[in-house]
C-alpha cells in the first residue's frame, strides 16, 4: 500500500516535470519568433568572418551587385566604382563617364541592378542610366519632384523617397526612367507621428527574390513591406519596443529649418536584406544580454520576410574602434564596411533556427 | 525487504546530505553569478519565456529542498521536491539535445566542464538516487494521518 502511494507520487512528480519543461520550451519557442518581448538569441557560429580587405579609404559605401562582384561607390570620389570579387582578393577601379555635364553636381551617388548603374541625386534632381560595360550613363530625367533616396527594382523602374514640396515631407513613391508620366506616389505608405522628415526616415531596400519593397524606420520599431507598386502587403515590427520615434526637435532662429534639440534614439541603425531574410543592425541592447557584446560589435537581428518573425541575432565585430558602418547581403555574405575595412561574413543556414540541432553534433565547443 | 532499517536509514542519510550540498552548492553558485545566470536563462530556448521570474525562483527553491532535506520530518516531502526538479533538469537538457533550434552552453561551478551528455548522465544518476531514498523512507507521517482518520 505504502509503496504503491510512493510510486503514484513518483509517476506524478515524472509526468508533472516533463509536462512542466514542455509547456515552457513552446512557450518560449512562440514568444521568441512570434511575440519577441525583446528577447534576443544568439545561436553559435551562424555568421563566421571569411575574407578581409583593406580599402585605405572609409569613405566607401555599398553601391550594388552584379554577377557576384560587388560594387563600392566613394562620396570623397563620386564618379568612381571599385569593383571587388566575391572573396574581396580581386580588385578593379572604374571611372564613369557622363554623357551630360551641364547640371549642378554636388554629391552624385551610384546604384547597381544587374547590367546597368544608376547616377542621382535628389535635390537637383537628376538620374543618368549607363551599362557596366562601358561605365557611360545618359541623362533619363532632370525634373519632378526632390528626392533622397532611390533604390532601382528593374532596369527602368525606381522606388524613391520623394521629399513634399514646401514643407520637404517624405513620400514614397515609384519612378518609369522611359516614361516619366508614370511617375506613382504613396502617400500612406510612410506614417508620420510628429513631423513626416525625421520621424518617418529610414533606409529601403528592393528584394529581387521575393519581389518587395522594404522599408525599415531609423526610429522606430517597425519595417514595411510593400510590392513594386506601393501596394502594402504588411508592416512588421522588430522585436524593440521603441514604437513612436523619440526625437526632440528645435527651430533653428532666422531660419525655417529645424535641428535634434537632443539626440534622437535611433532604434534601426542599418538593414539589409536578401532572399525571404531581413537584417536589420539594431542600436537596442535587449534583456539578458551581456553589456561586453555590445561594447566590442554590432549585433544584427534576422527576420523572416515570409511570415515577419524574428529568427535570430548574431555579432559583427568591431575592427579597432571602428564600428560596423554599412552592410549588404549577396548570396548568403554579409559585406560590412568598418573603418577602412571591409569584411564578408558567411551566413549560415542555421540563423533561421528552423531546424534542431543534429544529436550527433559536438555540442559543447567552448 | 530484508535490509536492516539502521542501514536503510544510514543510505537515506547519505543521499539527503549529498542532494542537499548539490543543491546549495548550485544555489550559491547562481546567485553569486544572479546577473550572467539570468542571462544565461533569457538565452536558453526553453526559458526565455520565463526567464525574469525563474531565475530568482530556482536558486529558492534549491535552498528550501536543501534545508527540507536536511529536517527529519519533512524529509520526505524534499525527496519528492528534489525528485521532480532533476526530472524537469533531465527533461529541460532532452529536449535542447533532440527538439531546439540552438543550445546554449550554460552551467555553473565544476558542472561547467561536463557535456551535455555528461550532464544527462549525472542526473540520471541523481533521480535514481532520489528513488531509492524514498523507497527506504518510511511514511511515519501519512500513516499517523491515517490512523487519525480512521478514529
Amino acid at each position: 500500500m505504502r509503496c504503491k502511494l510512493k510510486i503514484v507520487l513518483l509517476l506524478i512528480c515524472t509526468a508533472l516535470g516533463i509536462g512542466i519543461m514542455i509547456l515552457f520550451f513552446t512557450l518560449s519557442e512562440q514568444m521568441i519568433h512570434y511575440k519577441n518581448k525583446f528577447i534576443r538569441r544568439f545561436p553559435q557560429h551562424t555568421a563566421q568572418e571569411i575574407h578581409q580587405t583593406d580599402l585605405t579609404y572609409n569613405s566607401y559605401y555599398f553601391a550594388g551587385s552584379s554577377n557576384g562582384k560587388i560594387y563600392l561607390g566613394n562620396y570623397t570620389a563620386p564618379l568612381q566604382i571599385l569593383e571587388l570579387d566575391s572573396t574581396l582578393k580581386i580588385r578593379k577601379n572604374h571611372q564613369i563617364e557622363l554623357k551630360q555635364q551641364n547640371l549642378a553636381f554636388r554629391s552624385p551617388q551610384i546604384r547597381i541592378l544587374d547590367q546597368n548603374f544608376y547616377v542621382f541625386e535628389g535635390i537637383v534632381p537628376y538620374i543618368f542610366k549607363g551599362n557596366i560595360k562601358n561605365w557611360t550613363a545618359s541623362l533619363r530625367i532632370n525634373s519632378g519632384y526632390y528626392f533622397s533616396h532611390l533604390e532601382p527594382m528593374d532596369s527602368v523602374n525606381m522606388a524613391i523617397r520623394f521629399m513634399k514640396p514646401k514643407r520637404g515631407e517624405s513620400l514614397m513613391g515609384t519612378l518609369n526612367l522611359s516614361d516619366t508620366t508614370k511617375v506613382k506616389y504613396a502617400p500612406l505608405f510612410l506614417q508620420k507621428q510628429f513631423d513626416g522628415i525625421f520621424d518617418t526616415d529610414g533606409s529601403f531596400h528592393f528584394n529581387k527574390e521575393l519581389h518587395k519593397i522594404v522599408y525599415v524606420y531609423l526610429y522606430r520599431n517597425q519595417y514595411i513591406v510593400s510590392d513594386p507598386e506601393l501596394n502594402l502587403d504588411y508592416r512588421g515590427n522588430t522585436i524593440d519596443t521603441v514604437s513612436h520615434a523619440q526625437i526632440k526637435l528645435a527651430k533653428l532662429k532666422n531660419s525655417t529649418m529645424k535641428t535634434f534639440s537632443k539626440p534622437p534614439l535611433i532604434v534601426n541603425k542599418l538593414s539589409a536584406v536578401e532572399g525571404n531574410l531581413l537584417y536589420v543592425n539594431s542600436a537596442l541592447p535587449g534583456l539578458y544580454e551581456s553589456e561586453d557584446i555590445w561594447k566590442r560589435a554590432s549585433i544584427i537581428d534576422v527576420y523572416d520576410l515570409t511570415n515577419s518573425s524574428y529568427r535570430s541575432s548574431f555579432p559583427i565585430y568591431d575592427i579597432g574602434k571602428n564600428k560596423l558602418r554599412a552592410m549588404y547581403v549577396v548570396n548568403k555574405n554579409l559585406y560590412a564596411l568598418i573603418g577602412k575595412k571591409i569584411v564578408c561574413y558567411k551566413l549560415r543556414k542555421h540563423l533561421m533556427q528552423s531546424d534542431p540541432v543534429n544529436k550527433q553534433r559536438k555540442i559543447k565547443n567552448d | 525487504m530484508k535490509t536492516s532499517v539502521s542501514f536503510k536509514n544510514t543510505i537515506v542519510e547519505i543521499i539527503c546530505v549529498t542532494y542537499a550540498l548539490l543543491f546549495i552548492y548550485a544555489a550559491i553558485s547562481k546567485l553569486f553569478d544572479f546577473e550572467n545566470f539570468t542571462i544565461q536563462l533569457g538565452q536558453s530556448p526553453l526559458l526565455s519565456a520565463v526567464a525574469g521570474w525563474i531565475s530568482i525562483t530556482i536558486p529558492v527553491l534549491e535552498i528550501i529542498i536543501a534545508i527540507a532535506l536536511l529536517i527529519r520530518r519533512i524529509r520526505l516531502a524534499g525527496l519528492y521536491v528534489s525528485y521532480l526538479l532533476m526530472t524537469m533538469f533531465t527533461a529541460y537538457i532532452y529536449i535542447i539535445l533532440n527538439y531546439s533550434a540552438f543550445v546554449p552552453c550554460s552551467c555553473g561551478g565544476i558542472l561547467e566542464k561536463m557535456t551535455w551528455n555528461q550532464h544527462l548522465i549525472f542526473n540520471a544518476c541523481f533521480i535514481i538516487l532520489a528513488i531509492i531514498a524514498i523507497a527506504y523512507t518510511p511514511m511515519k507521517k501519512s500513516i499517523n494521518n491515517q490512523q487519525n482518520w480512521k478514529s
